[in-house]
């Protein structure tokens, strides 16, 4: 079974909602957006960190653009090794998901 | 993402910036950098600039907060990591453990012992709220070499008052003086007070001696009152309540009322005089004619409390002026050369103060740096020790560094690894040292004379100092081994301990020859020092020194001199009792010769003694020429001089027997020579035979030497004490023996014989230390060499020496280090002793072979188990 912290979790779904588009700012935008919920630059980047040292997201070097005073941006996506995570993940919560009865959570 | 060019670019705070670049790892640092302005230009625009930076700083905040989660983690994983491989390691060989804590436990001991010492020893009147500001007058007398130096601590009676009157810039000065033994009585009881002083009320503006009890600005100020300490107060009237009570204080005869008009706190042992009472000097001018004054005598002791901020270098510039102005022609001054005051820093009295006089005895700065340098050394070698075991010792960690390396430790990880080893090492050797020190603390104040604490839990600055000693030890003696480990090659270390070759060698060498040059050093100067000491004892010092009591008169006993001493006579286990000014082993009074006729410019500085018809006799000084007073000459009841063969040569005289002479440096003859003794030491063997002259004065000597039978010595000294009682009115019987007397004078000397000594054997110990697990390694190393050599037909005692040789070379040329070092550093310490032994090559000899035999021994019963086994096991051993 394949273990991964909810954040990591959280940013791994970003990227993969992102499609081309996934770096440091759009990531945390889009989680923002899309859950309500503000996180910090540095909330985001631990998981990134890790989510890049396993092996589960590329790295890869953008252009440089004006608004970021001139620096180059790393783009991430998914590896194939991340997509058969989140796979997994969702199939283990859907599994459990479905073994809850009705309602119990309501109660 | 909405590009708007009508708003400008908003940069964000620079030194936010400034600062992730340095708390951020080079690859990181674009893309944090870069997101962060982009989202802040997108938050300038959506509330503002001010939001935007609470935002901006926010973001910092959580980076550096995640940063420092990470690093500690980290760091504490790897701590606790390296502290259980460092704790497996010492259990692992716990005879090798045991023997490198142990060393650097005793390196330890001895440094904090000797710190705690240094560290009283600097704190001496550091206590004072005044300390800084507060100066003692001493003076020079140029051309009145005395006892070698021409510097005295006591000052004239009108110099205090002179002082604040014409100098703004003094806020307040006071005399002191010491009274010598007082007995003072209380009711009906008599005590013998040792510390009594006179001394002006200002002493309590100057010094910070709290009173518990009476008033400061009053006390001293009333006359016949009497202050005393808090123990004296106990002493006299134990829990009853002191103040207004009064003590009887005699003086020539008379009895004086004294009440006590305060207590204050007893006077810290670590202040360059300590007084247990005190009263006023207006109550001593009515009590007695001490010359308080007259400009021309110097007895007693002025300190002086500067304003803040005002230069004592600049005082001492007036002062000669000053003294012109004041005492005038009256200043004492030899050969026309008047007597120099000067200022001389509190603080610096108990270590620095070389004057003659002072109002108590002083320590020496030099044999504190001594102690203080041997301290170190000690540690040093301690350090080498673990420097050496360590290195040795980790050939057998190699594996275990290899594949450390091999799974990606940097040089840098190892390094700190193997500190943190040490440290630990360190640590516990610390908790050793801790024990030691409280087992020898009270031997080692015993010898220093001090009454040295060690609390570290109730004291501020020693915890934390011994802490920090323990891992600066850890760190000096762990980075050497450190270096070496770390750099071991992976490949060769996991390919097996046989290509390994052990890299340290050369250093190894160089330590143990350190070690042992120091520890010979230390052996050769105990040699020296000690030979010294024998010669000292075993010197013909001119006079006897055996089965001689010597009593100071008072009271009663001084008053009746003669009837008290033909008492003793009476007895026949008392051979012979004289009364003198002072012992022939210290005759401290100096003047000018004098006599009718003298040449003005002939200047000869001559020794004073006063002693009755007995003293010759009694001490067994030899007449050289013309004979001993005697009572047989009813002339020499009227004036009589010895002069000793020195005093003979200075005065050129061949013949002075006859020659009129005068008595304290006067002019007029007090009496005729008669006869010239044969010079004997009359100071310490530092110093050269002076010239002196005995004069004959049967009522003066207040030291009363008595000659007595080497049989029933108590029953002796027991009837000397029935005699005392009769006559001394309520003065306790005191006695010492001349020969302790005369010890005493080199008990200097014999205390450092004594500390060469410790330290020698400590040295010499650690070193073997040192030596055991480097032996024992050796021979480890060497396991399948010593199989193949036996059997190829080896013996026994060849394969020790074989192991043996490669450790002893070192020692030699220690010795040939250590050879010239011990001789310079006795030739230099000799050369304080006028009268000296020589250094000779057994001492030299002594030192370097009984090294060379203690490490031998050592190195042989180390390896002769490794010699002894069977080969057939040793070649198998993999």
């Amino acid at each position: 079974m394949i273990l991964l912290s909810r954040a990591e979790e959280t940013v791994l779904l970003a990227i993969l909602g992102l499609g081309d588009n996934a770096y440091g700012v759009s990531i945390l935008e889009y989680i923002q957006e899309k859950t309500g919920v503000e996180w910090s630059l540095a909330q985001t980047y631990d998981p990134l960190k890790k989510l890049v040292k396993k092996g589960y997201v590329l790295k890869t070097k953008g252009d440089p653009t004006p608004e970021r005073g001139g620096r180059a941006k790393s783009h991430f996506r998914l590896s194939g090794q991340g997509r058969q995570a989140l796979i997994e993940i969702r199939r283990v919560q859907e599994c459990l998901w479905t073994a809850v009865p009705k309602g119990a959570l309501v109660r | 993402m909405i590009e708007s060019p009508d708003v400008p670019h908003a940069t964000p705070p620079a030194f936010g910036m400034c600062l992730l670049g340095r708390l951020l790892p080079e690859g990181e640092q674009a893309d944090t950098k870069g997101d962060l302005e982009e989202r802040y230009q997108l938050k300038v625009r959506e509330s503002g600039a001010a939001r935007a930076r609470i935002w901006f700083w926010y973001q910092i905040l959580h980076l550096v907060l995640y940063l420092i989660k990470d690093h500690v983690l980290w760091s504490v994983l790897m701590f606790k990591n390296n502290l259980i491989i460092a704790w497996r390691n010492i259990k692992k060989s716990k005879a090798y453990s045991a023997l490198n804590i142990f060393g650097l436990a005793v390196g330890m001991a001895v440094f904090i012992l000797i710190t705690l010492y240094v560290r009283y020893e600097l704190s001496y009147d550091r206590y004072h709220e005044n300390a800084r500001n507060i100066y003692q007058i001493n003076n020079v007398s140029p051309g009145n070499d005395y006892l070698g130096s021409n510097v005295f601590v006591p000052s004239p009676g009108p110099m205090a008052g002179a002082l604040v009157r014409d100098f703004p810039e003094v806020q307040a000065a006071a005399r002191i003086v010491n009274d010598g033994n007082t007995l003072f009585k209380i009711g009906t009881e008599s005590f013998l007070e040792k510390a009594f002083f006179w001394a002006d009320p200002q002493l309590f503006e100057i010094f910070s001696f709290p009173l518990v009890r009476g008033d400061q600005a009053s006390a001293l100020k009333d006359p016949f009152s009497i202050l005393l300490s808090e123990r004296e107060s106990r002493r006299f009237f134990g829990g009853s309540d002191p103040i207004g009570r009064t003590i009887l204080y005699q003086a020539a005869g008379k009895a004086y009322e004294f009440r006590v008009s305060g207590i204050f706190r007893d006077i810290p042992a670590n202040s360059h005089f300590v007084m247990d009472a005190v009263a006023s000097f207006e109550t001593m001018s009515r009590v007695m004619d001490w010359g308080i004054t007259e400009w021309g005598s110097n007895s007693f002791y002025t300190y002086l409390l500067l304003r803040p901020g005002a230069s004592a270098a600049a005082l001492d510039a007036k002062m000669p002026a000053f003294i012109d102005k004041n005492g005038g022609d009256d200043v004492w001054s030899v050969q026309g050369q008047k007597i120099r005051y000067f200022l001389f820093p509190l603080t610096r009295i108990h270590l620095h103060s070389r004057g003659h006089f002072p109002i108590a005895p002083t320590a020496d700065a030099r044999f504190v740096l001594l102690f203080a340098t041997i301290a170190v050394l000690v540690l040093v070698i301690a350090c080498v020790n673990y420097m050496n075991l360590s290195t040795a010792r980790s050939l057998k960690r190699a594996k275990e560094i290899g594949l450390r390396k091999v799974v990606g430790a940097a040089k840098g990880q190892i390094r700190r690894q193997f500190l943190g080893d040490s440290m630990l090492t360190a640590l516990l050797a610390l908790l050793a040292a801790a024990g030691l020190v409280r087992a020898a603390l009270p031997v080692f104040s015993s010898f220093v004379q001090r009454e040295i604490a060690f609390n570290p839990f109730r004291d501020a600055v020693l915890m934390p100092g011994l802490i920090l000693l323990a891992l600066l030890v850890g760190a000096a003696a762990g980075s050497y081994p450190a270096l070496v480990v770390s750099s071991f090659r992976p490949a060769a270390t996991l390919k097996g301990s046989g290509s390994l070759r052990f890299k340290g060698r050369i250093m190894r060498d160089v330590l143990i020859v350190f070690q042992f040059a120091a520890s010979i050093t230390l052996i050769i100067c105990t040699m020296g020092v000690r030979g010294q000491l024998r010669f000292i004892r075993n010197a013909d010092m001119g006079y006897g020194r055996e089965q001689i009591l010597v009593l100071r008169t008072n009271g009663g006993v001084s008053q009746n001199a003669e009837a008290f001493k033909a008492e003793l006579r009476r007895n026949p286990s008392i051979l012979a009792v004289s009364a003198s000014i002072s012992l022939p082993n210290n005759i401290s009074s100096s003047t000018q010769a004098k006599w009718p006729g003298k040449p003005e410019d002939l200047q000869i500085p001559i020794y004073v003694q006063e002693a009755d018809y007995d003293f010759v006799d009694l001490y067994g000084l030899k007449i050289v020429q013309g004979r001993n007073f005697s009572r047989s000459f009813s002339s020499d009841a009227n004036g009589a001089f010895l002069i000793n063969e020195a005093a003979r040569k200075a005065l050129g005289w061949d013949d002075p027997l006859g020659r009129e002479f005068g008595h304290w440096g006067n002019d007029k003859t007090a009496g005729r020579i008669v006869g010239v003794v044969k010079d004997f030491h009359m100071h310490s063997l530092h110093l050269p035979i002076m010239p002196l002259y005995i004069y004959l004065n049967p009522q003066k000597g207040r030291v009363l030497s008595i000659k007595i039978q080497g049989r029933n010595i108590p029953e002796t000294i027991a009837a000397i004490k029935r005699t005392w009682e009769r006559f001394a009115d309520g003065y306790p019987f005191e006695y010492r023996f001349f020969d302790e007397i005369f010890d005493q004078a080199y008990r200097t000397e014999q205390r450092l014989g004594t500390m060469f000594g410790v330290f020698a054997g400590l040295a010499v110990l650690i070193a073997c230390l040192g030596l055991v697990g480097l032996a024992a390694f050796a021979a480890e190393q060497k396991t399948k060499e010593i199989g193949i050599r036996k059997v190829l037909g080896a013996s026994s005692p060849g394969i020790v020496v074989l192991i043996s040789h490669e450790f002893m070379k070192w020692v030699v040329l220690a010795n040939l280090l250590a050879w010239p070092i011990g001789y310079f550093a006795m030739k230099s310490w000799l050369r304080s002793f006028a009268f000296r032994t020589s250094l000779t090559l057994p001492m030299f000899l002594i030192a370097g072979i009984g090294a060379f035999a203690i490490a031998a021994a050592v190195i042989a019963l180390q390896t002769r188990r490794a010699a002894a086994a069977n080969p057939i096991d040793s070649i198998r051993y993999e």
